[in-house]
């Protein structure tokens, strides 16, 4: 249901300066800013955190004057903290939010029986789903023409309920969820926004990222598995690649790229939290190799494991390269 | 801290012996690959100059010495390229071989890493 009033982005950091000064920073969704982030009063700190959507803005403080929420809002509204009713013009303009949360951690137990349920099951559906896959491409009845649309359909909504993996993820262990939406860049793309700093747990976090990956496992099983069940060759063709969408979707989210759930993954594993940005900076700063190696053998330990992710990231390369090569080869 | 740090460099150059062991048993992936991780799991348990940094540890030696093992496991998966799929184009086949590498070593990462954590649940950040 579309909000009534202005809303505030629920990502924004509030963080205090002096007595009754505040700046807000957008720390969740980085995006570039050329200014410094300016002060706001305490009151229109007050007000920012109470948009929400539902409240009218004119009653959220009776002591302060229409006047002065009017030009509150316009300030908000310049500095991008509202949440474009359409868009998240945050990650570009072509991000289409699908479910938008107003991010309060808060115990729900149905998100935690479905974690649970989905950490148990994903690998012995993912296994059944294998060995009766296997059977059906062995009885050669997977080559009608509907395997296109069992592709598509396969990706449409292994992207979305991966995303609806981690959601679950997050919010059995209180960690707050802002949104899940599509960003249309070099092709459709599923995202979700959420604060996993809400939790210190490494466990915890890896669980979070990891949940996406095993929600597509299990599709891939579930759909290999209704494959064998059916008898209609179009059908059956269908949810079997399908599976095999859902099960490369698995793997390519399992890989050490940089914005894929496998880099995150090992990097809350390993313990560095800031990986990306050393990936970044290593490449810039070959000096730190000999500066790193001064310290010891942890310091070449920490260099070899950077430039490890650093040939990680060339898997791309390699995956241009072969639908080139096939390309090229037809 | 320096006697320290030679000592430290000194316990390093004891991976060449799991790395020889795993190259001696190529001949069966299974067996190279179940003795590479039990060397793994005891070096990054026992060398002082892993301690409190096992994550680390297990990350960069277990791409050094579980490398014979995949490069094996590859070469194995190019001939079932070449057999199966009756694909005789050199250049796609490595390709698919360097992407099939990519993806063992990032289950065994996050396979190793995760037990790792179970283990030895305090460790340093890694930070430069």
């Amino acid at each position: 249901m579309a909000k009534k009033y202005p809303m505030v982005k629920p990502w924004l950091e509030y963080h205090r300066v002096s007595d009754d000064e505040y700046v807000i920073e957008n720390e969740i969704v980085p995006i570039e800013q050329d200014d410094v982030p300016l002060r706001l009063p305490a009151y229109a700190v007050n007000i920012a955190q109470k948009l929400d959507g539902n409240t009218n803005p004119y009653r959220i403080e009776p002591s302060i004057d229409s006047q002065t929420v009017r030009a509150c809002l316009e300030f908000f509204s310049e500095q991008g903290y509202l949440r474009d009713r359409v868009r998240n013009l945050d990650l570009g303009r072509l991000a289409f939010p699908i479910v938008r949360y107003d991010g309060k951690p808060y115990y729900s137990k149905s998100a935690v029986f479905l974690n649970v349920l989905l950490s148990l099951l994903w690998g012995p559906v993912l296994l059944c789903g294998i060995i009766l896959g296997l059977e059906v491409w062995s009885h050669h009845s997977v080559f009608a023409d509907t395997y296109l649309f069992g592709l598509l359909f396969g990706l449409v909504v292994g992207m979305l309920l991966h995303e609806s993996g981690h959601v679950i993820a997050a919010k059995a262990y209180k960690v707050p969820v802002y949104e899940v939406g599509i960003k249309i860049s070099l092709m459709p793309v599923a995202y979700t926004i959420m604060n996993e700093t809400a939790t210190r747990s490494r466990f915890k976090k890896t669980h979070i990222y990891a949940a996406g990956v095993e929600t597509n496992f299990f599709l891939a099983g579930l759909f290999l598995s209704i494959a064998n069940l059916l008898p209609s060759e179009d059908i059956c063709t269908f949810f079997f690649y399908a599976g095999l969408e859902n099960m490369l979707l698995g793997i390519t989210n399992m890989c050490f790229f940089l914005p894929l759930d496998g880099f995150k993954i090992i990097a809350t594993l390993l313990g560095a939290d800031d990986m990306a940005r050393y990936v970044l900076i290593a490449l810039f700063m070959p000096s730190l190799w000999i500066e790193q190696i001064k310290k010891g053998p942890s310091g070449l330990a920490r260099m070899l494991a950077i430039s490890l992710m650093q040939l990680m990231q060339t898997i791309v390369l390699i995956w241009l390269l072969i639908n080139l090569a096939v390309v090229f080869y037809e | 801290m320096n006697n320290n740090n030679s000592k430290q460099w000194i316990q390093l150059t004891l991976i060449i012996i799991p790395l020889l062991v795993s190259i001696a048993l190529l001949f069966n992936i299974g067996i190279s690959l179940s003795v590479t991780i039990i060397f793994l799991f005891l070096f990054v348990g026992f060398l002082p100059v892993c301690k409190k940094r096992e994550n680390l540890w297990m990350f960069v030696l277990s791409s050094i010495l579980l490398l014979p093992t995949n490069i094996k496991a590859t070469t194995n998966i190019s001939q079932w390229l070449e057999m199966g799929l009756n694909m005789d184009l050199s250049i796609i086949k490595i390709l698919i071989c360097c992407m099939f590498l990519h993806i063992i070593i990032c289950f065994e990462q996050i396979g190793l890493g995760f037990l790792t954590r179970l283990i030895w649940k305090k460790q340093y950040v890694v930070e430069i």
